[in-house]
Formats: C-alpha cells, sequence, structure tokens
C-alpha cells in the first residue's frame, strides 16, 4: 500500500475532493469560534442588562459580570476556540490526510485496471468504510476480469471456427474448381480433339468438309479458352491486397475489357471511406465471383457494375442482360450463390439476387457502413 | 458387304456430339442414326431406332446415363434387341463406374480415348467384345477387393 509523507500543495490548488474536505475542517473550526464569542457577547450584554451588578450582588452574593468574571469568562471561550483549531490541525488533518491518501489509492486502481492491468487489487484494512469501498473495487475488478477472460476466449474461439470454415471453404472451392474443369474443360477438348482427328481423315476424300470443320474447331477452341479464363479468375488471389474496393473492381474490369471485346461493361464506381479492409475483401471476392458466373454461365451481351454510398448503406448491383439463372439450373448455381450470400451475411449485410428468365440477372449487396467499431477488433 | 453399324450418340455436350459425329462419319462401317442430349430422350429415341450401338454419356441434366442404361438395357432383354451401350464419359470415381457396370453397361471408356479408340470400341462392341479401360478396370478391381475384404467379416 502507497503511503504519502507530508501534505501535498496540488491538494490545495486542485480542485480535489481533499481540498473541499480540508477547508471544510477549517471553516467548521473558525465559525464554531466566532459563533462561540458572538454568542458570549450578546449573552453577557442580555444577561447584564436583565440582572443589574447590585441584584445580583444582594441575591447572590457577587457580580457574575464584573470585569473580573467577564475576563475570565472570555479567557475561556479564547481557550475554547484555540482547542477547536489545535483539534482541527491535530485530528482533522491527519483524518484529512488518510481520506485522501484512501482516495488517492483507489484512484491509482481505477486508473490501472481501466487501462488494462485487470490483475491490479487493493489491499486496505481497518478504515471502515474506505474498507468496503475497497473491497468492491476488488469484486468488480474480479468479475471485470472474468468476463474479459470469457471475451477472449470467444473470440479465440471463434477466430479458430472462422479458419476451419475458410479451409472449408477453399477445399469445397477446389471440389469446384476441378468439377468445373471436368464438366467444360475437359468435354470441350475432347470435342477438340475428336474433330481434329475428323479432320485429318477427312483431307483427302471430303476436302470442302474438312475445310468447314476447321472453322468449327477455331470456336471450340476459343469457347475452351474463354471457359480457362474465367475459371482463371477465379483462381487469382481473391484478395484486395493495397487496393481500395473500387481500385480492386476497377483493376478486375479492366483486365476483363482487355480479353473480351465482344463484352460491354458499363461502371459506376464511387469510393466509399471507411469500410474496414476484411469488409472489402468479403465484397471483393463476392463482384469477382458474381461476374465470373456472368462470363461463364449467363450468355451475356453486356453487363454493369455500379458501387455506391446512400446514406450508411453501401451498395453494390451487378446486373447483366443474359439468360437468367433457370429453375433447373438452381441446384447447380446454388453453392456458388450461399457462398456469395453468406459472405455478405457475415458483414452484416443482404444479399439479395433477382433473375429475368431470358432477360438476364441482378444481384444486389447491401452493407451497412459506420459499424467499424464493432469489427475493428 | 455387311449392314453399317447403327450407332447413337447421347451426350448433353453439343461440341462433343459434334466432334464424335464428324469422327465417326468418316468410318465406312458406321452410321450415326440419331443424337439425344438427355437421358431421357435418349433411352425414347434407342427404343424406337433400335441401334446396334449407343455411345452414353453419364452425367447429364434430365436422367443421367446410368438410369437411361438400366432403361434401354431392361428393355433390350425382353424383346430380344442386340444392343451395347458403351459409356463415354470424364468420370472414373467408383461411384459411377459400379453403378454403370452394374445397369448393364458393356462397355467404359474416357473422354480421354483417342478418337480412333472410340470406333475401335464401337467395332468391338458389335463383334461382343467389352473393352474396359484400364484405369476404369484398375477401379473395378479395387471396389471387388473391398467388397471381398467387407465380405470376409
Amino acid at each position: 500500500m502507497k503511503t504519502i509523507r507530508g501534505f501535498p500543495l496540488s491538494a490545495i490548488k486542485g480542485k480535489s475532493i481533499q481540498f473541499d474536505l480540508i477547508k471544510r475542517f477549517f471553516m467548521t473550526a473558525m465559525l464554531s469560534g466566532l459563533l462561540m464569542i458572538v454568542g458570549v457577547l450578546i449573552f453577557s450584554v442580555v444577561w447584564g442588562r436583565l440582572f443589574r451588578s447590585d441584584f445580583l450582588v444582594s441575591n447572590f452574593g457577587f457580580d457574575f459580570f464584573s470585569t473580573t468574571y467577564f475576563f475570565i469568562l472570555g479567557g475561556l471561550v479564547l481557550c475554547g476556540f484555540v482547542a477547536s483549531v489545535l483539534a482541527t490541525v491535530i485530528v482533522g488533518f491527519p483524518v484529512a490526510r488518510m481520506m485522501k491518501q484512501s482516495l488517492q489509492v483507489i484512484r491509482d486502481a481505477n486508473e490501472k485496471v481501466s487501462r488494462g492491468n485487470l490483475a491490479y487489487r487493493l489491499t486496505m484494512e481497518g478504515y471502515g468504510e474506505i474498507e468496503d469501498i475497497s473491497n468492491q473495487f476488488n469484486r468488480m475488478a474480479d468479475r471485470t476480469e472474468k468476463q474479459v477472460e470469457s471475451l477472449q476466449r470467444l473470440v479465440n474461439e471463434n477466430k479458430k471456427l472462422l479458419e476451419g470454415a475458410e479451409e472449408a471453404a477453399s477445399s469445397e472451392e477446389r471440389r469446384k474448381i476441378a468439377r468445373e474443369l471436368h464438366d467444360a474443360i475437359s468435354q470441350q477438348l475432347f470435342a477438340i480433339s475428336t474433330t481434329v482427328s475428323a479432320v485429318s481423315k477427312m483431307m483427302d476424300t471430303k476436302p470442302e468438309e474438312a475445310k468447314r470443320y476447321f472453322t468449327v474447331i477455331e470456336k471450340m477452341v476459343n469457347d475452351a479458352q474463354q471457359e480457362l479464363r474465367a475459371l482463371i479468375m477465379h483462381l487469382r488471389p481473391v484478395s484486395l491486397e493495397e487496393h481500395s474496393l473500387k481500385e480492386g473492381i476497377q483493376n478486375l474490369l479492366d483486365e476483363l475489357v482487355e480479353k473480351h471485346q465482344h463484352m460491354t461493361i458499363s461502371t459506376e464506381l464511387q469510393n466509399i471511406e471507411g469500410i474496414p479492409h476484411g469488409i472489402e475483401n468479403n465484397i471483393f471476392r463476392v463482384t469477382q465471383e458474381a461476374i465470373s458466373n456472368i462470363m461463364r454461365h449467363s450468355k451475356a451481351t453486356s453487363f454493369s457494375v455500379r458501387l455506391f454510398q446512400k446514406e450508411k448503406v453501401m451498395h453494390l448491383i451487378i446486373e447483366d442482360n443474359g439468360i437468367g439463372i433457370k429453375e433447373d439450373n438452381r441446384k447447380k448455381t446454388s453453392y456458388g450463390m450461399l457462398t456469395m450470400k453468406e459472405r455478405i451475411e457475415e458483414v452484416g449485410g443482404r444479399f439479395d439476387v433477382i433473375t429475368f428468365p431470358g432477360k438476364g440477372t441482378r444481384i444486389e449487396v447491401r452493407v451497412p457502413i459506420g459499424l467499424q467499431s464493432i469489427f475493428k477488433n | 458387304m455387311q449392314d453399317k453399324i447403327k450407332v447413337m450418340l447421347v451426350d448433353d455436350h453439343e461440341m462433343v456430339r459434334m466432334g464424335l459425329s464428324a469422327y465417326i462419319s468418316t468410318d465406312e462401317e458406321i452410321e450415326i442414326v440419331g443424337e439425344a442430349n438427355n437421358g431421357k430422350l435418349g433411352s425414347e429415341m434407342a427404343l424406337e431406332l433400335k441401334p446396334d450401338v449407343i455411345l452414353m454419356d453419364l452425367v447429364m441434366d434430365e436422367m443421367n446415363g446410368i438410369e437411361a442404361t438400366k432403361i434401354i438395357v431392361t428393355e433390350a432383354q425382353k424383346i430380344g434387341w442386340d444392343v451395347k451401350v458403351i459409356i463415354l464419359t470424364s468420370f472414373i470415381e467408383e461411384d459411377k463406374v459400379m453403378p454403370a457396370l452394374e445397369a448393364g453397361a458393356f462397355s467404359y471408356i474416357l473422354k480421354t480415348t483417342r478418337a480412333e479408340d472410340v470406333i475401335r470400341t464401337i467395332k468391338k462392341a458389335k463383334r461382343g467384345e467389352s473393352i474396359l479401360e484400364g484405369k476404369v478396370s484398375q477401379v473395378m478391381l479395387n471396389s471387388n477387393k473391398k467388397k471381398m475384404r467387407s465380405m470376409t467379416f
């Protein structure tokens, strides 16, 4: 426990509790002394008028209010005043200092705990109410420490869960890509190889037909190439790294424009401030997935990406003019859609898909921003 | 001269059907009598056209190749129609190979096969010779081993 030597001036300078306490001790002592003097003066004047000295002498044998008696009385009062001041100094100061000390110790302890030193405890004995306060403080600190502990445990568990989920997602992603390679690319390669074999056999016998098949082969190769590109886009690192969401999406689209000149892409991207990086990454991944889906399945000739903020909500709208999602294709697409939905819901947002068969698909993402304090840690 | 071998293609990839028919059409002994893009249509067409050999894909939207094979083979046994279903797929998983063979598939080849081997398999099927591609027979043997092991316990 801390001990404080001497009487620090700072206690008087500052508007502290201690200052008030000491001032009150002085004031009380002074006032009581003054009141005693005034009271005795009034008392003696009134008494003196009512009971004249000759009346007192004749009745009681002596004059209470003769000069001598008056001075004796006055002396007693003075002594009382001096005594009360002395009592204040002797008793009041140590009590005040003790209070001040205890309060300082409690204040320091509060400061320590609030700064994160949750294991700090007070030991104050024999101070009555101060002891009660210190015990209460210790109980409060105990509770806080336990709560913080369980909170940290929760955060850790959550982190482990997230890592597990991430791992599961990436292995699911691998399976998905393998399936995609199986479903599309390997079929196309087989088709190309059989057609090439056919052409090589036709060259001598039916050269005209062979020529026709060459254009078919060219188309097949182009299709396979496009499919591969879409898959490669899927495999790219799905993090924004240093870029903002706007920059990331812009880069992605620039790359697409270069490779798919037949596709019309319109964009309207706003820079949106104050989205934590983790959330930006999730939104970026969803954007990538949505565009990859458009390239692979929609047969669209144009699509648009809009990113903007309305009040405290970020909007991302991706629209294409493709074939839409047919009922019988729902099963195939549902896994990808589900992961997209999950990614958005993870950051407290909404994910909606509106599809018009034969006319296109619209994906709407809404994420509240300005909740950063929740996501900061 | 002997009749041409009548072949039907059942595959949901248009490109694959086109490539196969282009190649097969170069062989004088074989003719393509029909094409279907799913198992349901494939089995219906097969029952009507009665081809000698059917090249069947496995994974298709409306009715898969295994179901279609089952329907065709069952029907063929009833009416004494000599048909050989050749599975031509890119899948080699045990859960595809075994059910397909149990459904009555005659041969099982993969889409990594060279085009001329597809024709060879068709001709052999017509003569009554089964072909299981190397990897496929491996899968089958492993599956049987597993079955044997589970039987001994």
